[in-house]
């Protein structure tokens, strides 16, 4: 298997909207190795979900081409790109994306009851992975019943349960109080240390920068610059900035009804 | 797939509300369905049980001329081997059987008159065969036994010869009456008449030998007026009859029968009032008798209430000379749904040619129509409240459907397959369905369950229906059968399934992301 897991090549994503053409990227070319552990940043609006959501093949580019795992993923069927996400890829969404009507519990079960791993082998990972997101106790809980950090940490538990090959994570931290976003920061660290997982985060969270070893910027749709740090921010990013432009985009963009942020 | 019957139960909880309104909706259609289908197969049910209790049976066994001219020759010959056929077609296709003998009469009361139908039965057999029984309103049924009638005897020679000599001297009046009527006396020849008489004409000489024998003279008439004149000839009637009642005499007492209510009214007749009846013997003789209304029958069909008069077989075999001689062997099945498979396979036990087995099917058609007439009509309701409780389903499944894009993004972004999603819409719509189903066959049974007990009385509209000449009690009574209950729901379930597959795949076409991007 080739060390490279995702290659993104001169990808250009253009929306729609009535007569008006939204330019989200802008001939994106990038490439992930195995066991990476990095980090989108950049201002709300470029274009860093939309490069996740390319990656995790929920939504296709304009132009250009994506591998993942040595697998051009315009010439996959939309049973295999299906297969794809439920083996391979896990998400954690900038808005949680619960089922609403499942607990806690069966929420962060769903992906492997999908995988059809048996229930015994479900109940263990699934009670390990709550417990790693300060979920326990809560298991029967159903969204309603959690809080929006509780809920991003089940959002979380989903993701990194079924023990996928490359988490995408847009935002994850953005909910939770600092102690439980640097253990799920460590969490997510640690999975990538012990079993390999890849992760590619967008965020502006300085835990989460501290912890990656790769800080890949975009502005405007285009990569400004793409650093590799040991455990030290990266050059030029300023977290409190980042925080706060975040924090407007989780309030307004997606849930206003608005057909696309560009974030 | 519990897992997606879980999340599809749950999904349909999460607008409580919605879901109420379309199980509602749903079971109402279905309940309303049931009792249709309650009310109809107890239409059904009342005609066939009508039709086959009260006189038709399940299968007939006639001589095979007799269903076409219907004469009292036509009999069959060996009864006793035809009950012992039935008697031997077994538990599952066999039956109680019954014999009768027909006949027509005119029967009066005073100055008012009706033609009927005489039906001689074994009130025993007929009881297990027929409901007659059970719809007296007045009087009471007949008796097991027929009416004692003494056996006549072979006249004597000296009988015989007085009866040719009356007969003689009644027909030679009968001739000279009818020479002595002015439209029978030979006209004169006209003046210019041709010369040369024609053959057998009366000559202006005088009568011919033939005219001598027709044409009495005054005499011969004073003669015939007094032998056979209006008082003799009574005296001749009186003679005659006491001859014939040697030879078959009249009952001890008039037999009894009983007659419709209809008839009765026609009569102005009471229960143990007698009526007077002509009929025609087998032989060709006039036969007179008179009966003893025993009881009053109202079966709802005023074909039969205003034309049937029935006695024991034994009195209308003695009345129409047919001694031991029926018509017709009715057989009642256990399974009226059998009654072809009795008919084919008594009639190849029977193997006779000389007689025709037919099943209430064969006799009837138009009923069988008439019956499969009904249940369409029922089958096109249904379609049509299905067809508007359907397109209610797709307009509750498509808002589902549009309220949870996101939703349905999510599941497709966390590896769900377009095959899977379009599972669970379809799922969703079926538990929704067979909630409703559940929910509406126990209103149904409810529904029917009334009916059954009560049923729909009609008597504010009318005193009785009679539908291609059967009679149908004012009050309809539904009847529950398996089918009945099942269908509605199962022919919701097929058509909502099927509609399921438009938001089904509207969810499972969508692109991840685009779903995600929607509220």
């Amino acid at each position: 298997m080739s060390d490279v897991i995702v290659h993104v090549k001169n990808v250009q994503k253009t929306y729609k909207q009535g007569s008006i053409e939204v330019h989200a990227l802008r001939g994106v070319t990038l490439e992930l190795a195995r066991g990476e552990f990095a980090v989108l940043a950049g201002s709300s609006g470029s274009g860093k979900t939309t490069l996740l959501n390319l990656v995790g093949a929920l939504d296709v580019p304009t132009t250009g081409e994506i591998d993942v795992e040595g697998r051009m993923l315009s010439s996959m069927t939309g049973k295999d790109l299906a297969e794809l996400r439920l083996r391979r890829l896990g998400f954690v969404f900038q808005a949680y994306n619960l089922i609403p009507v499942l607990s806690a519990y069966e929420n962060a079960e769903y992906v492997m009851l999908l995988q059809g791993e048996p229930a015994e082998k479900r109940r263990e990972k699934v009670m390990k992975v709550l417990e790693s997101v300060g979920l326990k106790g809560m298991e029967n809980r159903r969204p309603t019943e959690l809080s929006g950090g509780q809920q991003q940490r089940v959002a979380v538990a989903r993701a990194i349960a079924s023990e996928p090959a490359l988490v995408l994570a847009d935002e994850p931290t953005a909910n939770l109080d600092s102690k439980t976003g640097s253990d799920l920061v460590a969490t997510m660290r640690k999975l990538n240390e012990e079993h390999g997982i890849t992760f590619l985060i967008s965020s502006h969270d300085p835990k989460v920068i501290r912890h990656a070893a790769r800080v890949i910027r975009l502005e405007d749709g285009a990569i400004v610059s793409d650093e590799r740090q040991n455990g030290k921010p990266a050059v030029g990013y300023n977290p409190v900035d980042a925080a706060t432009e975040d924090s407007e985009a989780w309030r307004g963009g997606n849930a206003d009804g608005e057909d696309y942020d560009g974030d | 797939m519990n897992s997606m019957v879980r999340l599809a139960w749950r999904n349909l909880g999460r607008n409580r509300r919605r879901t109420a309104i379309t199980v509602f909706a749903l079971a109402f259609a279905i309940a309303l369905c049931v009792g249709s289908y309650g009310v109809t197969d107890g239409l059904n049910a009342s005609m066939l049980e009508t039709l086959t209790r009260l006189e038709l049976g399940h299968v007939q066994v006639h001589h095979a001329k007799f269903p076409k001219k219907r004469q009292l020759t036509e009999t069959i010959d060996d009864a006793p081997r035809v009950l012992k056929a039935i008697a031997s077609l077994g538990p599952r296709l066999g039956g109680k059987a019954t014999m009768r003998l027909y006949g027509a009469a005119l029967v009066s009361r005073g100055e008012k008159s009706a033609g009927v139908q005489l039906v001689g039965v074994v009130p025993e057999t007929e009881r297990q065969v027929t409901v007659l029984h059970k719809l007296l309103a007045r009087g009471r049924y007949l008796d097991d036994a027929p009416t004692p009638w003494p056996r006549g005897r072979k006249l004597t020679d000296a009988e015989r010869e007085r009866d040719r000599t009356i007969t003689k001297k009644v027909e030679k009046d009968v001739l000279d009456e009818l020479d002595s009527l002015p439209t029978l006396k030979p006209k004169a020849p006209a003046p210019d008449a041709p010369k040369t008489p024609a053959p057998n004409a009366p000559t202006p000489n005088g009568p011919t030998k033939t005219d001598a024998t027709r044409k009495p003279d005054a005499t011969k008439k004073t003669d015939a007026t007094k032998n056979v004149g209006p008082h003799g000839r009574t005296a001749l009637k009186s003679e005659t009859l006491e001859l014939a009642n040697k030879l078959s005499p009249p009952p001890v007492r008039p037999p009894r029968v009983i007659i419709g209510t209809s008839l009765a009214r026609i009569l102005k007749v009471k229960v143990g009032e007698t009526i007077y009846a002509l009929t025609q013997t087998v032989d060709g003789m006039m036969a007179e008798v008179h009966f003893e209304v025993a009881g009053i029958f109202k079966t709802g069909s005023n074909q039969y209430d205003r034309t049937r008069i029935y006695m024991h077989v034994g009195d209308l075999q003695r009345m129409l000379h047919l001694y031991d001689r029926v018509h017709e062997i009715a057989l009642v099945t256990h399974d009226a749904k059998l009654a072809n498979e009795t008919a084919a396979t008594l009639k190849a036990k029977l193997s006779d040619d000389k007689l025709i087995v037919r099943s209430w099917s064969v006799i009837r058609p138009d009923v069988e129509r008439m019956l499969k007439l009904n249940k369409v009509s029922t089958a096109i309701m249904i379609f049509i409240i299905f067809f508007v409780a359907t397109l209610g389903v797709v307009n509750t499944m498509l808002m589902a459907v549009f309220e949870r894009t996101r939703e349905f993004g999510v599941l497709k972004a966390i590896g769900m397959s377009a095959m899977r999603l379009f599972n669970l819409v379809v799922i969703e719509t079926l538990v929704l369905v067979a909630f409703s189903a559940v929910v509406g066959t126990i209103f149904g049974l409810l529904l029917d369950g009334y009916l059954v007990v009560y049923g729909l009385d009609l008597r504010s509209f009318t005193d009785g229906i009679s539908i291609m000449g059967i009679g149908i009690a004012p009050v309809l009574k539904g009847k529950v059968t398996l089918s009945g209950l099942l269908i509605p729901s199962l022919i919701l379930g097929i058509s909502c399934f099927v509609a399921s597959f438009y938001p089904a795949q509207r969810a499972a076409r969508m692109l991840p992301a685009a779903g995600m991007r929607e509220l």
